[in-house]
């Protein structure tokens, strides 16, 4: 089945049902319209960011 | 006549093209690796007391400038240093580019656009520069680190000691290299099908196996090249140990195998076993390298 519905996603995105569209966000553990943002990746890459601006700051 | 001419001039015009890139490739690569081959058979002979014109002849001296500088004992020592130096820096380096580049193309991760551009800057500051940066917040007296480690109740350590000498300058290579190697990683991620994505959710496969399973292996040629890059720049580590030596007791001025070269050349004035030395490393280098990318084209391009 996985496959009928990723042929399906992959060649006739337009034609994807709203069904299909609940089903993949709720696959990535997110809800429809919210925008998380993960907290520790972010500050992994923002104490990048600060190390990297340590010396010229 | 006008036909003849008529008929050459479209043959010669492809090597009137090439002319000058030939012209400055010789005059300014082979030309130099030429006479730096002839120097290393040559040596400065002093006949009497070495004064006057006449007094130092240049003659022909086999191998010997060879031998000398693979017997010198802080030229295995600054091998030895510089395969150290090597081995905290490039994984170090490249661990943190491909954490970055996968943060940068995961979805849900703030501020990537500041942080992309944030960790790319010290790519854009000349080496000298940083290791005078990263110098002086290593210096004790001029740096603000003792002061708000002192507010914690702890000591700066001595970042100069002869056994965090090695770390430190590690750390200016790691700060100046991030960037560019994650900026690489990057490209090549988002250069990765999003179909595969597509399917790894379909298939329930989180961000992290995503990472694991599709990503990294989809960049291998990507990381085999920063790998192979990043070897051959390490290992020609020269800027920030000279940079740094003024500062410090601990790095010496023969403390990497290019900072002997320059030793040997500029402070010892013998130019001869300069070009013998530099001849020896420039045969490393070309055969590590070579080998590195025969090995990895055998391994991550499956020999194509």
């Amino acid at each position: 089945m996985a496959l009928v519905r990723l042929d399906g996603a992959l060649t006739h995105p337009s034609t994807t049902t709203d069904n299909s569209k609940k089903r993949r966000d709720k696959s990535r553990g997110k809800r429809r319209g919210s925008s998380g943002i993960a907290a520790l990746p972010t500050a992994i890459l923002l104490l990048g960011a600060v190390y990297c601006l340590l010396p010229v700051a | 006549m006008k036909q003849t001419r008529r008929a050459t001039a479209p043959r010669l015009a492809p090597y009137a093209f090439v002319a000058p890139a030939v012209v400055f490739f010789a005059a300014l690569l082979l030309v130099p690796i030429g006479y730096t081959l002839y120097l290393s058979f040559e040596k400065s002979q002093v006949s009497g007391l070495g004064l006057g014109a006449g007094a130092r002849r240049q003659v022909f001296a086999g191998l010997s400038n060879y031998s000398a500088a693979l017997a010198d004992p802080a030229f295995a020592a600054s091998l030895l240093r510089v395969l150290v130096y090597s081995l905290i820096l490039v994984p170090v380096m490249l661990g943190l580019a491909l954490l970055f580049a996968l943060l940068l193309d995961a979805r849900r991760v703030g501020f990537q656009r500041f942080a992309r551009l944030s960790i790319f800057l010290p790519y854009a500051v000349p080496t000298v520069i940083a290791s005078l940066l990263w110098g002086f917040l290593y210096l004790p007296t001029v740096s603000p680190f003792p002061a708000i480690l002192a507010r914690l109740g702890l000591a700066m350590p001595n970042l100069f000691a002869s056994r965090t000498a090695l770390f430190s300058v590690a750390n200016i290579g790691v700060w100046g290299g991030t960037g560019f190697n994650m900026i690489v990683m990057y490209t090549a991620l988002r250069a990765v099908p999003a179909e595969l994505y597509e399917a790894a959710r379909i298939d329930g496969a989180s961000q992290i196996q995503i990472a694991l399973r599709i990503k990294i292996p989809m960049i291998a040629p990507a990381l085999v090249l920063t790998g192979v890059f990043s070897i051959i720049a390490t290992l020609q580590v020269f800027n920030e140990p000279q940079t740094l030596a003024p500062l410090t007791n601990t790095i010496s001025p023969d403390w990497m195998p290019l900072m002997k070269v320059y030793d040997l050349a500029f402070n010892d004035n013998n130019s001869y076993e300069a070009a013998a030395l530099s001849l020896v490393i420039a045969a490393a280098m070309f055969v590590l390298s070579f080998g590195l990318l025969r090995a990895s084209n055998k391994r991550v391009f499956q020999g194509r």
